[in-house]
């Protein structure tokens, strides 16, 4: 009987090697076809507001800002200007960590903020009209100060918008 | 030894003294007949075998169920392609991840930098199929937003993961 089962083993031991040899990644690989040469890091590649959305914010709050509330990104879609109406709120849309800890500079980051709140853009008319865009310089000197307390400091200013009557969408996670 | 021995003497005396050749011969051409009609009967999906993988195109060169295909430039995890579906479709029975990483990958047909979103498959265990792992966009954990070991299945029913496909969102072209 042990004969028996030693054979069986072997036999399976031999025939599974194939297949599982595919799961593990090979060490010694080489870049895919016409990706050798290293990409260029964000803040030095000059790309536009709307390509830096799509490589640094699209993937959780997707594509017109509708974000993923099951997964708790909030919705920026028409309501996001609301933030620049109320005190701290400005700041936040620098501070808030997508923004802070994204690999776009300064500059980059305030343009992507301006675009975003234009408008015809993902704000959809939710921000004052004539706000004063955001400069490179803004963006500096308020992207080091870390939020502590995230989730009071947004419901904070989500009480805040609340206090002007200004509705709360769901999706925006009050 | 002895026991295989046995067993084997056993089964064909068993058989001998139980069968003629006729019968067998009759059996088994009706055994045959039936074995080989079923599979063709059977109302299986046969969509994902002509999904998968189409051919590679002068534009769209490389082989997509390989690690070597251009648009897996920073995929880490199976390839949907060899798991069912194909590079942008999910394979049957699972849900495709709306929150996802994005990076850029660029073309050798063209030389143009594309902007490829790697959504997970999510909802059936592991695929274990074409493991591929490149990390050209990646960025470390502190970006989480970059960042592609971690398991992307949020905003699904399920948060298993089955596999990735690479699906092309736009192209990033410097100053535009």
């Amino acid at each position: 009987m042990r004969t028996t089962f030693s054979a069986l083993a072997l036999t399976l031991v031999i025939a599974s090697s194939p297949g599982e040899a595919r799961v593990i990644p090979d060490p010694g690989q080489k870049p895919a076809p016409g990706n050798e040469v290293r990409q260029t890091p964000l803040h030095l590649a000059d790309y536009s507001p709307s390509v830096n959305y799509q490589l640094q914010c699209v993937g959780c709050h997707l594509t017109s800002g509708e974000g993923a509330p099951r997964s708790d990104v909030p919705m920026m879609k028409g309501f996001v200007g609301n933030f620049l109406k109320v005190e701290g709120g400005r700041e936040f849309l620098i501070r808030v960590p997508g923004s802070s800890l994204s690999a776009l500079s300064n500059s980059q980051l305030a343009e992507l903020l301006n675009w975003m709140l234009k408008d015809d853009g993902i704000a959809g008319g939710s921000a004052p009209q004539g706000f004063k865009p955001y400069t490179g310089k803004e963006v500096e000197a308020y992207r080091g100060v870390m939020i502590k307390d995230l989730v009071s400091y947004r419901r904070n200013l989500i009480e805040q918008i609340r206090d002007l009557n200004i509705e709360i969408p769901e999706n925006v996670i009050p | 030894m002895k026991f295989l021995d046995r067993f084997f003497e056993r089964s064909s005396r068993h058989v001998a003294n139980t069968t003629g050749r006729r019968q067998f011969i009759a059996k088994f051409g009706s055994f045959m007949a039936v074995g080989v009609a079923t599979p063709a009967l059977l109302p299986i999906d046969r969509t994902g075998k002509a999904l998968a993988a189409g051919a590679p195109s002068a534009g769209d060169p490389g082989d997509p169920t390989s690690c070597d295909y251009w648009r897996y430039c920073s995929v880490d995890g199976f390839l949907c392609s060899c798991c069912g579906g194909s590079v942008t479709t999910c394979p049957p029975g699972t849900e495709s991840s709306q929150v996802t990483w994005v990076g850029t990958c660029r073309n050798p047909a063209d030389g143009i930098d594309y902007i490829i979103s790697y959504n997970d498959c999510c909802g059936k265990h592991s695929c274990a199929q074409c493991a591929c792992t490149r990390n050209d966009s990646e960025e470390p954990m502190y970006r989480p937003f970059n960042n592609n070991d971690i398991n992307w299945c949020l905003g699904t029913d399920s948060s298993v993961y089955n596999c990735t496909v690479a699906v092309i969102r736009g192209v990033a072209t410097p100053g535009a």
